[in-house]
């Protein structure tokens, strides 16, 4: 069988071999290193350094290579245990647990739609935030395995809970060269190196301290500094505002270690002190993060509403050259045939001087020359009406707007405006091609879009309904865009003037087919109105 | 050399109202117009003995004027050729004179300069036809000849004297003489000097 096999099969067959191989290896390395560290040297919280690793690796492999490694990991880390001294029981539960933890990152991560290339913040923060849940849960579940009576009583739960915060911390930071490998070398990743590479201190000294022996508080301060330098600076994206980071972060340390360790909580010990420590820096922090997240969401949107722009006005500019040029090539026929007849006719009238004039040439020239005039000026009035001889265009107004509306769909959502079609199913075709009518459209939508980022001032949600259906006399469909602001449109008013403005775009070829596009600003109402001539057919009529 | 001009242009373009105004053109200017739609039109009516000179539009229907001139040159048409083209694309202008054609106007042009490359090209014509209608008659006169006497004509052409062409091709100095008098004679000249020159002349 094995001899038959084509040499591509088989090497197919072999990678996942190799992977489960390679992560079996990896793993059990890193537990044992991390249980001589943890068993080793105990300070305050043995178990975290090796909890962190497991945990940070197992999710790492699994991201890489697949749920398929889960059965290697499993195997590696009771095998850890057992060589390390860990009686069964403990062996099996933290063996079986941390990889299942890792598996349920690597799925959470995939659920919120994590992209490893880590462009953008919110990859950066679902990777640091999809590891601690998972790292607390695995801990807690393996410490409620082994002990259950001490885990349950107050305050064994959330020390242990808090054990898993630092233990991924910890991991995160571990595991952050894994993301300066995978980092694609032109992507936005490269923002991150400075943070990445401050993640990587935390987690270094984190593990020596434990190894020297250090006190937990000087520990953890350090590696809180570090780790909130490396989130935060990575959410920004901006390495300058590394300095600016640390201060902020720093004074929001010392300001939650002054509370923990302060007069509202004299009779606590010094390990609720620590958990509330942790929980008033999770809070500040995650506060940061957030902040950060919807500025860059904003930011991007801002990016591609440009690139949006641009890429209509390259269309634009692209459709206005290549008109001018068919024209021009169309043009120059009859031009060229009105120069050769005049050229003839003059040609004739200087050879009448020394002859009888040859009547019937001269008569063909002049005919030629009013021919060619026609059909000229014929070329020009077709432009000018859009109407180059050809059947006019149709196209569904209805599917335009909808085409429309999913490719700003991202846009419109991360602006937050909820938008409501009601569209007219027995709209007939209207004159208009349909490229260009969803141009217009796409065109309105954006300024409705302008009005509402101007008009905002806190985080309110614009309403922006959409209506298509007939004019009364059936000559005309007519789209209404009308925008609630909210009553905070004043902002809105034409240049040095608070008054209502009203303006019209100018769409010269959609005028020329009797279309009109207006814009209405006024009150708390915004309104875009297109009209459109209707094709005349059986179903309009 | 008699040069001996035929006024023919074939004009080869697919606009109705540019072929009615350059016949007109080019008839009232003393031209005689051959008049296509298309390339196809021509490369059915054309013949390498054909005379004349073209007058192609670049943007044809079907083969367009480039690849026309390709297929004349290819079927041994070799009538000096002008291009034309409302859409004044120079890279095909560059393509079009490097493969040999004499000129590129842009539409509109003007009738002077229209005429002038016209007439430049129906001369060059007549010429090459003339050079080549001399060679033709040369390529008679001498299949008239017997080999002796092409033998003859060679020592003649080399200025031997009677006895060493009779030396060389083992003959009495007699039989050279009435050789070269019947070479002579053949050839339609009066002395050996002006079959040297008519010899050199036609292969210059």
């Amino acid at each position: 069988m094995n001899a038959a096999m084509p040499p591509v099969h088989a090497e197919l067959r072999s990678r996942p071999i190799a992977a489960a191989a390679s992560a079996f290896a990896l793993y059990l390395l890193a537990a044992l290193i991390s249980l001589f560290i943890a068993l080793d040297k105990p300070v305050s919280i043995p178990i975290w350094p090796a909890a962190a690793l497991g945990c940070g690796i197992s999710l790492g492999l699994i991201w890489r290579h697949g749920p398929m490694v889960v059965p290697a990991l499993v195997i590696a880390g009771v095998l850890a245990h057992l060589l390390a001294g860990i009686a069964l029981v403990p062996a099996l539960a933290v063996g079986v647990v941390q990889p299942l933890a890792g598996l349920a990152a690597a799925a959470t991560l995939r659920s919120l739609g994590f992209h490893s290339a880590m462009e953008r913040s919110c990859d950066y923060l679902a990777f640091v935030m999809a590891g601690p849940v998972v790292v607390a849960l695995s801990t807690s579940i393996v410490a409620a395995l082994t002990d259950p009576v001490a885990v349950l009583g107050w305050p064994e739960l959330p020390v242990t809970t808090l054990r898993g915060w630092v233990a991924t911390m910890t991991g995160a930071s571990l595991i952050s060269p894994l993301l300066l490998v995978r980092a694609q070398p032109d992507s936005a990743a490269d923002d991150h190196r400075i943070s990445l590479l401050f993640a990587l201190l935390a987690g270094v000294l984190i593990v020596g301290s434990q190894m020297r022996g250090l006190p937990a508080p000087f520990t953890l301060a350090c590696s809180y500094a570090l780790f909130s330098v490396a989130l935060i600076g990575a959410l920004y994206q901006r390495p300058r505002r590394v300095a600016e980071t640390v201060l902020v972060t720093g004074v929001l340390g010392i300001v939650c270690a002054g509370l923990a360790w302060g007069p509202f909580a004299q009779s606590a010990d010094d390990n609720q002190r620590m958990l509330l420590m942790f929980k008033l820096i999770l809070l500040a922090n995650g506060s940061l993060a957030i902040s950060a997240v919807r500025n860059e969401a904003r930011r991007l949107a801002d990016r591609d509403h440009a690139r949006l722009r641009s890429l209509l006005d390259a269309d634009r500019r692209r459709s206005s050259e290549n008109a001018a040029t068919a024209l021009a090539a169309e043009l120059n026929q009859p031009l060229s045939a009105i120069r050769s007849y005049a050229d003839a006719a003059a040609r004739l009238m200087e050879a009448s001087a020394d002859g009888p004039i040859q009547a019937e040439s001269l008569q063909r020239a002049l005919r030629g020359i009013v021919q060619g005039t026609e059909r000229a000026s014929g070329l020009i009035r077709g432009q000018r009406a859009f109407q180059p001889g050809e059947a006019l265009p149709s196209a569904d107004l209805n599917a335009a707007i909808a085409r429309a509306l999913a490719t700003l769909d991202w846009e419109l959502q991360s602006r937050r405006i909820a938008v409501r079609a009601h569209t007219d199913a027995g709209l007939p075709s209207v004159i208009a091609d349909n490229r260009e009518l969803e141009r217009i459209v796409l065109l309105a939508l954006h300024i409705a879009i302008e009005f509402a980022e101007q008009a905002r001032r806190s985080l309110q949600r614009h309403r922006l309904t959409i209506t298509t259906g007939l004019l009364h006399e059936q000559a005309a469909a007519r789209v209404t865009l009308r925008m609630d602001l909210g009553g905070s449109l004043l902002h809105v008013a034409g240049p040095g003037s608070d008054e209502a403005t009203a303006y019209e775009v100018d769409l010269e070829r959609m005028r020329a087919a009797g279309g009109t596009f207006a814009v209405n600003s006024g009150g708390r109402h915004h309104e875009i109105e297109i009209t459109l001539p209707v094709v005349a057919s059986e179903e309009s009529s | 050399m008699n040069v001996d001009a035929v006024r023919r242009v074939w004009v080869v373009d697919d606009d109705a109202d540019v072929r009615g105004s350059l016949e007109l053109l080019l008839e009232t200017s003393g031209f005689e117009t051959r008049l296509f739609e298309s390339a196809e039109q021509l490369l059915a009516t054309i013949e390498p003995q054909s005379r004349g000179c073209l007058l192609l539009d670049v943007r044809l229907p079907g083969i367009d004027g480039l690849a026309l001139q390709a297929e004349l040159k290819q079927r041994a048409i070799d009538l000096p050729i002008v291009f034309m083209s409302g859409h004044g694309d120079i890279p095909m202008a560059v393509r079009a004179v490097n493969a040999g054609a004499l000129d590129f106007i842009e539409k509109p042009f003007s009738d002077d300069r229209l005429i002038e490359l016209l007439t430049t090209a129906l001369n060059r014509e007549a010429a090459r036809h003339a050079v080549s209608r001399d060679r033709r008659e040369l390529e008679h006169r001498l299949d008239r000849l017997t080999p002796r006497e092409r033998e003859v004509l060679e020592g003649l052409v080399d200025g031997k004297l009677s006895k060493q062409i009779a030396a060389d091709l083992d003959i009495s100095p007699r039989t050279v003489e009435l050789h070269r008098a019947r070479v002579l004679k053949k050839m339609e000249v009066a002395n050996a000097a002006e079959l040297v020159r008519l010899l050199l002349d036609t292969r210059s």
